[in-house]
């Protein structure tokens, strides 16, 4: 699957506000709304330019529509009704509350289609652009403004140490919400998303000029980005090639309008 | 379960796309870090084609020329082997062989390492050769997508036998090396092995054990599992390993690989090098009716090695080499002496040695017979 930067706003600018809100069995998970309009970017995935890696530029994009996100991740309570129809495998157990931990993508990803099929609306994960839109200051620009590979290493390493995460679970709502109400955003559960692993070249001109992808493992967004093989569930072993990993791994939903 | 399938496709689709074997190529000129690049254009190259384990390619043991850039290429490759009469495993393996194919160089040769990763992989690799310095042993340098391959060169500083493995981050580390991603290079001195008085020695032929201790999951009837690829294996053996109890610990990748049909052959008064590969696990090799005659327990070949051992310890992550001379005809066993491992889980070779016997060494001066005790 490839999603290019045009074709994603294209995407939101094709897609039309529904009239009615489809049926669903219970309440259904509370959304916030981004506004349409622009939000700055900075692409995932290793970027080179002339062999060498480099920070790929900050882009701007925008949307024409609205983005319908998750107020919060989705919680251990919500998960067990999927696992309780039998449409999700069994996941970390805990109070009710918190966020549902120790999943994969594959696990996110059949969330999403349960709760599709649940309430009649089109439940997917946010890609990497959509999640920084819906994130706005709470997410880590990962550019590392240098090109002396060891620089680029040791610097990355030092940024992900010094964050100093605190490893104890909150319930929802208990890293409080961004200027966009969105909650629990790079608290110390990262959110798995659609987007795949990009290798990709920067041409003269600064810009990508080529990129591919490899969907074996997805990026997952926190207080730092990381790739994280998709049937890992939890990835505190490691998961960054050699820096820190992401302490739990959990997910939110975007609603397709 | 979780099909791999989706994966699979998309890395077929990314072979196409040329622009990422032009941004290896572009690394492999080895300016990675911005850093003064090394002038090795002078430098003789030779290409060595690697040989299926427990064969070695062919080599020189004393150096015959000054340093060279010496390049390999390794193919690698997911696969469901069998590992038992009733056990198989989805192996992750450099080149098709557990183990991985062994490389040989000489001390400050340059290693010059051609990685691939097919298209029809489904997961990221890379190696770390504990012979090289740097780059979390080029660890770093090397992840590679489906459908991706790099140059990797580093220069074998240290001589002795040195594991490699796939390091391709977090539990994907312990997972690829117990799926089968470990092997040995070999780096000589220049002028050869040395005994403990300094005098040159020489072997007739290596012979290339690779150590794997495998951890397949069994269902509720107790029968071993089966999966349609490795991705699907994975929680159910991840579970299997974080007990540390192996089910099966094998030699060159299987119960049976280098026994019966496959059993390894000898002559008497020949010399073999034995190399013994274990990258995640502690062992002991005997050989049941020798020695090691030298011993390089650790495999570095600028130590001096121990004479007369009845058995020697392999540190899990790391190779180790003993010379011994065949000095009487017949079978032996070459085996992991926690001998639950070696008879029970697999870790046993034979040698068959042709020759004639020495009554000096050993006579049986009376066969079995009946006697009048009480
Ligand atoms: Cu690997």
């Amino acid at each position: 699957m490839k999603i290019s930067v045009a074709t994603l706003v294209l995407i939101s600018l094709g897609a039309m506000l529904p009239t009615t809100q489809p049926p669903q069995r219970y309440g259904g998970p509370e959304l916030v709304t981004v506004p349409a309009g622009g939000w700055s970017y900075r692409p995932a995935g290793t970027w080179r330019q002339d062999g060498r890696p480099v920070d790929p530029p900050l882009q701007r994009l925008s949307a024409a529509t609205p983005l319908a996100i998750m107020r919060h991740q989705v919680s251990r309570g919500d998960y067990a009704a999927c696992v309780a129809d039998g449409a999700c495998l069994p996941a970390e157990p805990g109070v009710p509350d918190e966020p549902q931990t120790g999943v994969s993508w594959h696990d996110a990803t059949a969330y999403a289609a349960w709760l599709s099929e649940e309430t009649g609306a089109t439940w997917r994960l946010p890609t990497d652009a959509e999640w920084q839109r819906a994130a706005a200051e709470r997410f880590t620009d990962d550019a590392l403004g240098t090109k002396a590979l060891t620089d680029r290493w040791l610097t990355r390493y030092a940024r992900e140490s010094e964050a100093g995460i605190d490893p104890v679970l909150r319930p929802r709502g208990g890293w409080g919400e961004n200027t966009k109400g969105v909650a629990d955003l790079a608290g110390n559960v990262w959110e798995w998303t659609e987007d795949c692993v990009v290798t990709g070249t920067i041409g003269p001109d600064g810009q990508p000029s080529g990129r591919d992808e490899f969907c074996g493992a997805r990026i997952v967004e926190g207080p730092h980005r990381a790739v994280v093989i998709d049937f890992v569930r939890d990835a505190r072993a490691g998961g960054c090639a050699s820096g820190v990993p992401p302490e739990y791994l959990g997910f939110r939903l975007v609603r397709e309008d | 379960m979780l099909s791999r399938r989706a994966a699979l496709m998309v890395g077929a689709g990314l072979a196409a796309a040329p622009v990422l074997v032009q941004a290896a190529r572009a690394e492999g000129s080895m300016d990675t870090s911005a850093a003064a690049p090394a002038d090795l254009s002078s430098l003789p190259r030779i290409r060595h084609e690697l040989a299926i384990p427990p064969l070695v390619h062919d080599h020189e043991q004393v150096a015959s020329t000054g340093p060279r850039i010496v390049e390999f290429t390794m193919d690698i490759i997911e696969k469901e082997i069998q590992v038992a009469d009733d056990a198989y495993l989805q192996a992750m393996t450099f080149n098709g062989s557990i183990p991985g194919p062994m490389m040989v160089v000489h001390e400050n040769d340059y290693v010059e390492l051609t990685l691939r990763n097919p298209a029809t992989n489904t997961m990221q690799h890379n190696i770390d050769f504990h012979a090289a310095t740097g780059a979390l042993g080029g660890g770093a340098l090397t992840l590679i997508n489906p459908g991706e391959q790099t140059v990797l060169r580093f220069k074998a500083t240290r001589a002795g036998v040195f594991t490699y493995h796939c390091a391709p981050g977090g539990p994907m580390i312990p997972w690829h090396v117990v799926s089968g991603m470990s092997g040995t290079i070999m780096v000589l001195p220049r002028e050869g092995l040395k005994d403990v008085a300094g005098n040159p020695v020489a072997y007739d032929r290596v012979i290339y054990i690779g150590e794997n201790d495998f951890y397949i999951p069994k269902d509720a009837d107790g029968a071993y599992m089966r999966f349609a690829d490795a991705g699907e294996s994975y929680p159910d053996t991840l579970e299997v390993m974080n007990k540390l109890i192996p089910t099966h610990v094998v030699f060159n990748g299987r119960v049976g690989a280098l026994t019966g049909d496959n059993a390894l052959t000898a002559k008497q008064g020949e010399r073999v090098l034995f190399v013994h590969n274990q990258a995640n696990r502690d062992t002991r090799p005997h050989l049941i009716g020798g020695h090691g005659d030298l011993v390089w327990e650790e495999g570095k070949f600028h130590n001096t090695p121990r004479v007369d051992l009845e058995t020697w310890f392999i540190r899990g992550g790391s190779s180790g080499a003993a010379l011994y001379k065949f000095l009487q005809p017949g079978l032996y066993a070459y085996v992991n002496h926690n001998l639950i491992e070696a008879a029970n889980l697999g870790a046993t070779a034979h040698i068959k040695v042709e020759g004639e016997w020495n009554n000096d060494l050993m006579e049986q001066v009376l066969a079995p017979s009946p006697y009048a005790g009480t």
